[in-house]
């Protein structure tokens, strides 16, 4: 509560007062009405009391921000003060208050509770009191208070209710603005990072925050109320408590370390046993009056802070200590070149203390020329920020002196250069035994260099340095080498036993070794090298590298390599086969001498060239009956000089006899004498004997092939002459027959009578008749004998050219004949032309009685063979006789009905068998017939 | 005595029926007046070559032509060809092969020695008329021999 609202509430006190006093005389006024003349002068003082009282009143009102109102209960009229009217946002000319019309203004939220506190008040007589928001006429947001009482007449009526309005936004903005900022501050110390707590003026906490307790390894229910600054322990044993109460009692800021056992501060990074050190910050909060009200405490944990701290002070002394008493010389100057600090050796030599070095310049401690010179370099690394090694050569009295110096730059922790360091020393012993060596090396590097022996250098890590014939040998620059490891260009199944070689050296078993290994040239190919390595130590014999020469032997190894394989391959070869190979040294007197044999040489005959290496051996592996033989094939190709196969007979150690194809090659020299002759040996028994079986069975063969062929032949002849025979000896009877009758028919006709003139007819035909019979029959067995001349046949042409043939003009106008693509055939043409004409004759002769004949003809192919049809609409047969159709003289119809002899199908199916084919039908009695035959696609038959 | 001589037709025959049908074809066409038959081959032989009872012919007065059949006893039709064509003297007398046989090797040694014409007899008689009349008139009417 601020001032202006303890004014605010003496003004609605004074108000209250005020209007009770009005209420009083208007109670009295409206009473005494009866009495009005008796009263006239009192209401004249008291009309007067009551407007001074209510210009009083508004003026109070308008101060205090508080408006008065009366709602006439019975009338329902309401009437506002001028405050009143303010407060809402009107005036008395633009608005008439009433209970509904006040409520206009009421904020939709609050309205219920409105009329709801009226209504309670008017039903219970209890006074009104209520927090509602306006919205004003202006469309302003207010926060209002009503309070407000109902008067009775005597009879207990409610008559009135009067009470006031006050704005109360100012006090809501003002208990919201300290509510947010009591929030604010709670979030503060809650979201603070800094672990704090707050204590009352009795040092006992009352806030704490989370950072708090998670140092302190607490929980607020633990300490909130409970916990007592001033009675902890800890600050009592520290001595602190005369800190902690400075707070309290002279509202001063204290600070001070506490330290805490970490065993009582579980969970602390610090090992155990050890300190956790723990910076307090504790400031009072005091009221206007400058009385303490509040402590807050700060804790924060300084324990590793401290310890780094503790370590750094250590660790500055030890280098302190270092750099005093080691031999270089160092020193330190600041951005203006003057000396900050030098170390004792340093000081000593020039001889002045380091203290009285502070702030020297070059120019005061050496000669100029050397000053100009160190300064020169000073300001180089000052301006570039870089460390520069030196190595320099003084002369002193005639002697010289080597001084290695380092010079680096100081920086800032911002990274400025602030000033330089140096450090520097004397290394004249160490430049002599360098010149030393280098000569020493150059004499060396010169032979390694030059060395026309592959020689290199390796370091026990397996980094290498060549020479020029290493890297020709390997194809690689030096620089390649350089860079790479003896093991990378080695066989990797020689770097293992190269490794043991070089144990060997190490391990001081040995001062050198030589060993054959394989490296890989750059190309890719295999070098073999003859590689000698020796191992130089340094003076405490240590290793320091291995020397080592290397051969290039790799055609050599090559050609060892060659005929390994090959003597190898030989002998898997040679061994491969069941028989044998060798080779006979001859010298000029064509002596023979066995130089080698394969093994089989022994599975084969039995005997080994160690039996016997001379010509002699011959005499016994070749057959006695062949030897001479075969010495005279060997003897031919000495003299010829060309290369020959016999096959001969060989006998084995067992007495067995073989027979062996031997193949021979003389070899000569390069004078073309013959040296040697090579020989295969095969054993060929087996074949022999089935070629002599062969041959056997073939001479049976032939034999009955002879006789076989004779006989047929003499059947074939018998046949002929029957057929000759028949042709001609039965036919003259026949024609005599025939003839005579007619001549009886002719001549004697007169005295013939009609039953006799039948007679000799029939006698005629008869013998017709059984001419065709025999030239059916001959027709026939002249197919079985004659050959097959067999050629390609274009069977569309063929049937079509027979069709026209033998049909007359009646047959091929009324006939519907259909010929389809037919496939060519291989054949005998004439043959193929009589079926043909005899299955398109059969067709013809067999569909006439029909109204339209229909032939179609056609074929397919069916695998390797071709099946041709011949399809008539005619009388058809039954199927149950379909095998008697193909047999001679079989007829299925009588010659009155179709004339025929039965022969052309039995001819058909002999011409087809005869090509390899098959003839059949198809066919039902009045539905018609179909023939077919087949042909094989490619073929001549049987 | 026949004037061999004079003989137009020789028919070389030895079944005496086929002789009979062959000279009452010829007749029906009256070609029958100068033939003669012979029996076998011998006899046919002995007539080419004026021989024998054929001695009084002579060379300068063949036949107009000769109907020989093949299959002869004693010398076959074949030979008496062979003979025939193979002679200067008779080579140029037509010979009409007339046979039964429809054998190809038959016709076709005829024809390989030289015969004028083969003709094969049928068994119908009414053909073998009209086969035995056309031949005649041919030969005897139409065709030119050699004087």
């Amino acid at each position: 509560m601020n001032g202006r609202d303890k004014t605010k509430d003496e003004l609605i006190k004074e108000l209250q007062k005020l209007q009770q006093e009005y209420d009083l005389l208007e109670a009295s006024y409206e009473n005494n009405i009866t009495d009005r003349k008796l009263a006239e002068e009192a209401l004249k003082e008291s009309e007067r009391v009551k407007s001074e009282l209510f210009e009083k009143m508004n003026a109070a009102q308008h101060i205090a921000m508080l408006g008065s109102w009366e709602w006439n209960l019975k009338t329902n009229q309401v009437s506002w003060s001028d405050e009143t009217y303010r407060i809402f946002g009107v005036t008395p000319q633009n608005f008439v208050p009433s209970f509904e019309a006040n409520g206009k203004f009421i904020h939709p939220d609050d309205v219920e509770r409105y009329s709801k506190s009226f209504e309670h008040s008017i039903q219970t007589g209890e006074p009104l009191d209520v927090d509602l928001r306006l919205v004003t006429n202006d469309g302003l947001l207010k926060h209002c208070n009503g309070k407000g009482k109902i008067f009775y007449n005597d009879s207990g009526q409610p008559i009135r209710f009067i009470g006031t309005l006050m704005d109360i936004t100012e006090r809501k903005h003002a208990e919201e603005t300290l509510r947010n900022s009591e929030a604010f501050l709670n979030n503060i110390i809650d979201q603070s990072p800094v672990p704090m707590w707050i204590s009352d003026d009795k040092g006992i906490l009352i806030r704490i925050n989370k950072a708090c307790c998670s140092l302190l390894k607490i929980t607020e229910q633990d300490v909130i109320g409970k916990y007592n600054v001033i009675e902890d322990n800890i600050v009592q044993e520290q001595g602190l408590l005369s800190d902690v109460r400075r707070v309290f009692d002279n509202g001063e800021t204290v600070r001070f370390e506490i330290r805490y056992n970490t065993s009582k501060l579980e969970g602390f990074s610090l090992e155990s046993e050890a300190e956790a050190i723990i910076d307090t910050t504790i400031f009072p909060i005091k009221d206007y009056k400058g009385k303490v009200t509040n402590a807050v405490i700060q804790h924060i944990d300084i324990t590793e802070r401290k310890l780094a701290e503790k370590t750094l002070q250590e660790r500055e002394a030890r280098y302190k200590t270092l750099i005093e008493n080691i031999p270089q010389k160092i020193f330190m100057k600041d951005r203006d070149y003057r000396f900050m600090s030098i170390n004792e050796n340093f000081a000593r030599d020039i001889g002045i203390s380091p203290e009285e070095i502070v702030g020297k310049l070059d120019r005061d401690l050496f000669s100029n020329e050397l000053a100009d010179k160190y300064h020169a370099a000073d300001v180089r690394i000052i301006t570039t920020g870089k460390t520069e090694e030196l190595e320099e050569k003084y002369v002193v009295d005639g002697k010289e002196t080597w001084v290695n110096t380092i010079k680096t730059p100081v920086r800032d922790d911002k990274g400025e250069i602030v000033g330089l360091l140096g450090i520097f020393w004397d290394i004249t012993g160490r430049k002599r035994i360098e010149e030393d060596l280098r000569e020493s090396e150059n004499k060396f590097k010169y032979v390694f260099d030059n060395s026309v022996i592959g020689k290199s250098i390796t370091l026990p890590t397996g980094e290498i340095n060549v020479n020029k014939a290493f890297c020709e040998m390997l194809g690689y620059t030096s620089e390649e080498l350089t860079k790479t490891k003896w093991q990378n260009i080695s066989h990797p199944d020689d770097i293992e036993p190269t490794n043991k070689a070089l144990s060997l050296l190490i391990a001081g078993e040995k001062d050198s070794v030589r060993f054959i290994k394989r490296y890989f040239h750059k190309n890719g190919s295999m070098v073999w090298a003859d590689v000698s390595t020796s191992l130089r130590r340094d003076a405490d014999n240590k290793p320091l590298y291995f020397i080592t020469s290397v051969n290039d032997i790799t055609e050599r190894k090559m050609a060892e390599e060659a005929l390994k394989n090959s003597e190898h391959h030989n002998k898997v070869i040679a061994g491969m086969t069941t028989d044998y190979v060798f080779i006979v040294d001859v010298d000029s007197q064509h002596n023979l001498t066995l130089r080698w044999t394969s093994e089989n040489l022994d599975q084969v005959t039995g005997r080994t060239i160690s039996d016997d290496a001379t010509a002699d051996l011959w005499k016994k592996i070749i057959h006695p009956e062949d030897t001479g033989y075969f010495f005279k094939f060997i003897e031919q190709i000495l003299t010829t000089a060309e290369s020959g196969e016999i096959e001969c007979r060989s006998i084995t150690k067992f007495g067995t006899e073989r027979w062996i194809h031997v193949f021979a090659r003389p070899e000569t020299d390069e004078n073309s004498r013959i040296i040697a002759i090579i020989g295969a040996v095969k054993d060929i028994t087996e074949r022999k004997i089935a070629e002599s079986e062969i041959r056997k069975l073939n001479e049976e063969l032939e034999q009955r092939v002879t006789q076989r062929t004779a006989q047929l032949e003499a059947v074939n002849k018998e046949l002929e002459a029957f057929s000759y025979s028949v042709s001609h000896d039965l036919r003259a009877p026949l024609r005599a027959i025939h003839g005579y009758s007619k001549i009886l028919l002719e001549d004697y006709e007169d005295k013939l009578d009609d039953e006799g003139k039948r007679v000799c007819n029939i006698i005629s035909s008869s013998a017709i008749q059984m001419g065709g019979l025999i030239d059916d029959l001959l027709s026939f067995s002249r197919v079985g004998r004659s050959s097959l001349n067999a050629g390609a046949i274009n069977m569309n042409f063929l049937a079509a050219s027979v069709f026209t043939d033998i049909s007359n003009e009646m047959e091929k106008a009324r006939t519907n004949l259909k010929i389809g693509k037919l496939h060519r055939a291989y054949g005998d043409q004439s043959l193929i032309k009589q079926v043909w004409n005899n299955l398109i004759s059969n067709a013809l002769k067999y569909s006439s009685k029909q109204k339209t004949p229909e032939i179609s003809i056609g074929s397919r192919k069916e695998g390797e063979m071709i099946t041709y049809f011949v399809k008539d609409n005619g009388v058809g047969f039954d199927m149950q006789y379909s095998n008697k159709l193909f047999g001679v003289f079989q007829r299925l119809h009588s010659i009155s009905e179709f004339e025929g002899n039965g022969v052309g199908l039995a001819i058909v199916r002999r011409i087809i068998s005869k090509h390899g084919g098959k003839a059949w039908a198809e066919g039902e009695v009045g539905k018609g017939a179909t023939f077919y035959f087949s042909l094989p696609v490619i073929g001549t038959g049987s | 005595m026949e004037d061999f001589n004079a003989v137009e037709i020789l028919i070389v025959e030895d079944n005496p029926r086929d002789a009979e049908l062959t000279l009452r074809a010829l007749k029906k066409n009256n070609l029958a007046n100068h033939v003669i038959v012979a029996k076998d081959g011998a006899e046919a032989l002995d007539f080419f070559f004026c021989r024998g009872k054929y001695e009084s012919r002579s060379f300068a007065n063949p036949p107009k032509v000769v109907l020989l059949d093949l299959k002869l006893p004693k010398v076959s039709g074949l030979e008496v060809l062979k003979i025939v064509k193979g002679d200067k003297r008779t080579v140029h007398i037509p010979v009409v092969a007339v046979t039964s046989s429809r054998e190809e090797p038959d016709m076709k040694e005829a024809y390989e020695l030289g015969v004028n014409s083969y003709v094969i007899k049928p068994v119908n008689f009414d053909q073998f008329l009209s086969s035995m009349s056309s031949l005649g008139l041919y030969w005897l009417l139409v065709n030119e021999p050699l004087k």
